[in-house]
């Protein structure tokens, strides 16, 4: 199957009103560092993330943005407290929906952003240890709901069909794990990464 | 005075004269070597509507750590909290209760909470947590009773003391129910150019209402070979410091009594917190073989001495 016919299919499975038209769309693949903040006292390292974004021009500044963000497990600093000692880790998943305004300078620089909502899946694990002769493990949870994301960035046309491009994403879930625990919280997900961007 | 105590003082007099810190132990003391030993020992300060609790348990001496969710609760007639901080000494763990004039009797229990001891996790500690189940100690508690609150009576005069022999006509309402008196004192001594900060111990005795004390169990020539007076140590130095911490919001130093001396108290001016604590012994279950179980409330009084 070509990557077109692929793409098709991506965006129809997205739910996204669109006649074809080969010189009106973008793909971009980017690789990026991310940065967990869950907003307690959570400390992740850097974590990693491969982002793919499909885009559809609406008008010539304004394209239709859809992507899908999956992030390696980051996890958190090896913690003692008074029930024992922890360390969790925490993996996301993301389908992005939203919109790309751009501006395009004289030269081949570009800047951009994108804007939109968020479906998220989010997974923790956690590892418990209590000292000798007390059984720990390992154990983990989910949950998913919707977000928003906030991306900047810019770009190199290399040729007329590829670009080279710097990212800056901000992406929230908020009330992760609401509903099914008495201690939700807000996951904010921010990256810097690079990509390659096609058009066709 | 003991040989112990003779020895002791001798230490904490060369390390006052070379400048030198005292270096001070975090382990609770007098824990026997063998056998199940409980420590508790909750304070109600005056006008202060928390109560200082610290409680451990010990095994052959080594203190055990509550893990698991496993945990010590303080509890009184109308409230409760787990001590989820560490305390004073290793292995010991400490909060501050909640009290209202109700509250008569303090009993901590040891319970199995394994979804609010993970309470101050970022993650959903309800959700995702490793339950290994209740601990052997589990359900085993001790219990005091708080004596009647200090009332202290004395009259300072208004000018500060010049001279350690000087006598404090210490007075204070006596409740008449057979408790023990202890006095307890934080100084703080600034000459200038260096601060020494340490405590002391004054044994009270009866509940009589009256004790004439003279500065020099509170202050001491750092030159003399034996000072005659006896050093905060033990389970009041933990107890005492939870309080400071407490009514000075977490301010103050927290290793206030570790007997850092490089003023001469005789020749600095001194600030005097005199803690005037009522106790009262408790009980424990049989499960332990022994135990430090004191409930006491205190009140306090600050006087100065000033030699020039």
């Amino acid at each position: 199957m070509s990557i077109r016919c692929r793409l098709l299919i991506a965006c129809l499975l997205l739910n996204i009103p669109m006649v074809v038209s080969a010189e009106k769309m973008q793909l971009d693949v980017n690789a990026s560092f991310t940065f967990l903040d869950a907003g307690g006292n959570d400390n992740f390292e850097s974590g990693k993330a491969l982002s793919l974004f499909f885009d559809y021009d609406l008008i010539k500044w304004l394209a239709l943005d859809a992507g899908l963000l999956l992030s390696d497990k980051a996890q958190d600093e090896v913690r003692s407290d008074l029930a024992g000692t922890y360390q969790a880790s925490l993996g996301t998943r993301m389908l992005l929906l939203g919109v790309k305004p751009k501006y395009k300078f004289d030269g081949p620089f570009e800047v951009y952003g994108r804007l939109g909502l968020s479906y998220w899946y989010t997974e923790i694990e956690v590892e418990e240890y209590f000292g000798t002769g007390i059984p720990g493990g390992i154990t983990s949870d989910s949950d998913n709901g919707f977000g928003y994301y906030i991306n900047l960035g810019g770009l190199h046309n290399i040729t007329n069909k590829v670009s080279v491009q710097l990212e800056l994403s901000y992406m929230m879930q908020p009330d992760v794990f609401e509903g099914k625990s008495s201690y939700p919280f807000d996951l904010s997900v921010t990256s810097i990464g690079i990509g390659i961007g096609y058009r066709f | 005075m003991n040989p112990a105590t003779k020895t002791l003082t001798i230490v904490v007099l060369l390390a006052a004269m070379t400048g030198c810190e005292f270096e001070s132990s975090n382990n609770l003391e007098g824990v026997p070597d063998l056998g199940l030993f409980i420590y508790l020992e909750a304070n109600r300060h005056e006008g202060n509507d928390e109560a200082q609790v610290a409680a451990a348990v010990f095994k052959d001496a080594q203190p055990i750590n509550l893990v698991g969710g496993d945990v010590f609760e303080a509890r009184t007639e109308t409230n409760q909290v787990l001590l989820e901080k560490n305390g004073f000494y290793s292995g010991s763990y400490s909060d501050s209760l909640p009290v209202n004039d109700l509250d008569t009797e303090i009993a901590v229990t040891i319970v199995h909470e394994p979804i609010l001891a993970r309470e101050d996790r970022w993650y959903p500690g309800d959700l995702i947590n490793i339950d290994p189940g209740p601990g052997e100690l589990v359900g085993n508690s001790a219990t005091a009773t708080f004596p009647p609150p200090v009332i202290i009576a004395t009259q300072l005069p208004a000018v500060a003391f010049t001279s350690i022999t000087d006598i404090i006509n210490l007075t204070w309402i006596p409740a008449g129910e057979g408790d023990t008196m202890r006095v307890r004192t934080a100084t703080t001594c600034d000459n200038g150019f260096n601060i020494s900060t340490y405590g002391t111990e004054v044994l009270v005795g009866e509940d009589d209402g009256n004790e004439s004390i003279a500065m020099n169990n509170f202050l001491f020539d750092a030159s003399e070979e034996f000072p005659g007076l006896i050093f905060l140590a033990d389970i009041a130095v933990g107890m005492l410091q939870q309080l400071l911490n407490d009514l000075s919001a977490g301010r103050i130093d927290p290793n206030f009594f570790a007997r850092k001396l490089p003023a001469n108290p005789i020749e600095s001016d001194c600030e005097i917190r005199l803690f005037l604590f009522r106790q009262r012994p408790g009980t424990f279950d049989t499960v332990f073989d022994s135990g430090s179980v004191i409930a006491s409330t205190s009140s306090e009084l600050t006087f100065y001495y000033s030699p020039n």
